[in-house]
């Protein structure tokens, strides 16, 4: 055999070690991404079944602030329905406007900030919002090496052949620019 | 950041690859004189050794160090949710946690695969960090559990044991007798026999040397996933600092089979120890690099209040009282 022929045979072996162990890891990395995500909506979901009952406690003490418990529950209805990454964000950052607001009325009240039962929703949801931070993170760190991938050469070739296709980041903004229509999502995260 | 995560699993793989070329190398000059029975005997030594340390290291470890399991979330919360939140960020299953009574801060993982992992801090490591710190320590930890780290250290260690046992055994071999002597050639066979010598003698030390190499290559790694997790390299590096600050040579954590693990090597041995021995990196240079990462912000890139319908509250650090300088000795 010829050296030629040697030289070629070990490259195209190498070539399509190479193909292989990328189209496994974009695969891996297009379920992990899958994956995370339904732990966010996990996490999501333990904060919207937080707040009913954080509404009826703060109405307890503050029955007549009618005008933020309905922006809570309004908010948090259009949360739960919200679907995909930029949609759901969106809603998650009305609602947290929204909580901002109610927490701000509950600061007038004395004795609500007092109660047990308030003092435990408040720690439940900051423990939840821990949590909604740190899926969000791990989320956010699979679609970025999901999406290095993807764009680029030559693992965009095998992305193609995988059928990955880039996914949105999950962006938390502040919810001070929500007025401002179009809010940019997708910016990539450190 | 990534990229500095890959690059260094590729040093540590080729480092693996280096020890297994010696241990095989090893005994291969030994069946040369021995015949092949050395070659079954490493062999078989290097299976036993992996399948105790494997399979048993986790639990040995909780026992040698006397480490008490934390059972439910009520006995330490704020630990607790640290290491859940952690373990969320980082995509592994919430290890066990152990808290070890032993006033020198210190921390280290255990387990071979993330499933079976358990995560130990030291009385004294809750005593001096603050929550950030704390975070950093515990997020280095995680990230061994999560590179898989615990499993490749312990191939190391095995590795490095089993030469060091191989060397220990034929040395005895060549000295009580033993050996293919029936074979002819004498000048020939000096050579072997030279060559067996200057193996036996060179082997080990060269396996502990691998076996430390690795070790500090994953303590970087380990560094920079921290930094990735928590996004605040700053709290790490302040820990370090404090840590390597006041390491106060400790008996049970620094016993051999488990000193590698700990986030800072625990026998301290700054300054005497030159750097090619040591199984973790001098705290000073991982300082500076995580400091690096940090590009010189003195706080979080990261807005805190993101997201969030609560600011963080402040939590009182629920610390035991201050020690009174007469107990903690100097």
């Amino acid at each position: 055999m010829s050296i030629g022929l040697t030289v070629l045979i070990v490259v195209i072996v190498l070539l399509v070690l190479y193909a292989v162990v990328t189209f496994n890891r974009i695969v891996r990395l297009r379920n992990q991404s899958e994956e995370a995500f339904s732990d966010i909506d996990v996490q999501l979901k333990r904060r919207h079944d937080l707040i009913p009952n954080l509404v009826e406690t703060v109405k307890g003490y503050a029955s007549h602030e009618r005008q933020v418990f309905e922006n809570v529950t309004a908010a948090r209805s259009n949360a739960v329905a919200a679907h995909g990454p930029e949609a759901q964000a969106q809603a998650e950052n009305q609602l947290t406007g929204a909580l901002r607001q109610l927490f701000a009325v509950a600061e007038n009240y004395p004795d609500l900030k007092a109660s047990t039962n308030f003092l435990e929703l408040q720690n439940e949801l900051t423990d939840t919002e821990d949590k909604i931070q740190a899926s969000r993170r791990f989320y956010n760190m699979t679609v970025r090496d999901l999406n290095t991938k993807v764009q680029q050469f030559p693992s965009s070739i095998i992305a193609g052949f995988a059928n990955a296709k880039e996914r949105e980041f999950f962006e938390l903004e502040d919810p001070t620019d929500r007025e401002v229509p179009s809010v940019t999502f997708g910016a990539a995260s450190a | 950041m990534y990229q500095q995560i890959a690059s260094n699993k590729r040093k540590s793989l080729a480092l693996l690859v280096g020890f297994l070329v010696l241990y095989g190398g090893l005994g291969y000059v030994l069946s040369l004189y021995f015949g092949p029975a050395a070659l079954v005997i490493a062999v078989v030594i290097a299976i036993f050794m992996l399948i105790i340390n494997l399979y048993m290291a986790d639990d040995l470890i909780a026992a040698v160090t006397g480490a008490r399991r934390i059972e439910r979330k009520e006995e330490a919360p704020e630990l607790w949710r640290m290491v859940e939140n952690l373990a969320i960020t980082a995509g592994v299953p919430m290890p066990r946690i152990y808290i070890v009574p032993d006033d020198s801060p210190n921390a280290f993982a255990a387990g071979r695969t993330p499933k079976q992992a358990i995560l130990a801090v030291t009385t004294g490591l809750l005593e001096r960090l603050d929550e950030e710190e704390l975070e950093g320590v515990l997020a280095h930890e995680m990230s061994h559990i999560r590179n898989y780290d615990v499993r490749l250290m312990t191939w190391a260690a095995v590795l490095a044991g089993s030469i060091a046992m191989l060397a220990w055994i034929f040395t005895r071999a060549l000295f009580f007798g033993g050996g293919d002597r029936d074979r002819g050639g004498g000048a020939a066979n000096i050579i072997v026999l030279v060559l067996v010598l200057v193996s036996l003698i060179l082997a080990p030390i060269a396996a502990f040397l691998i076996q430390v190499a690795i070790s500090r290559r994953r303590e970087y790694v380990a560094d920079a996933s921290a930094a990735e997790l928590t996004r605040y390299p700053q709290g790490l590096a302040s820990a370090l600092r404090v840590i390597s600050g006041e390491t106060k040579p400790s008996r049970t954590l620094g016993n051999p089979a488990i000193a590698h693990m700990m986030i800072v090597a625990p026998l301290g041995g700054r300054g005497r120890s030159s750097k090619l021995f040591s199984t973790h990196p001098p705290p000073e240079e991982r300082i500076a690099i995580l400091e690096k990462l940090a590009g010189g912000a003195e706080h979080r890139h990261e807005d805190l209040t993101q997201g969030r319908a609560l600011p963080r509250p402040e939590e009182p650090h629920e610390l035991p009282p201050e020690e009174p300088m007469a107990t903690t000795g100097l």
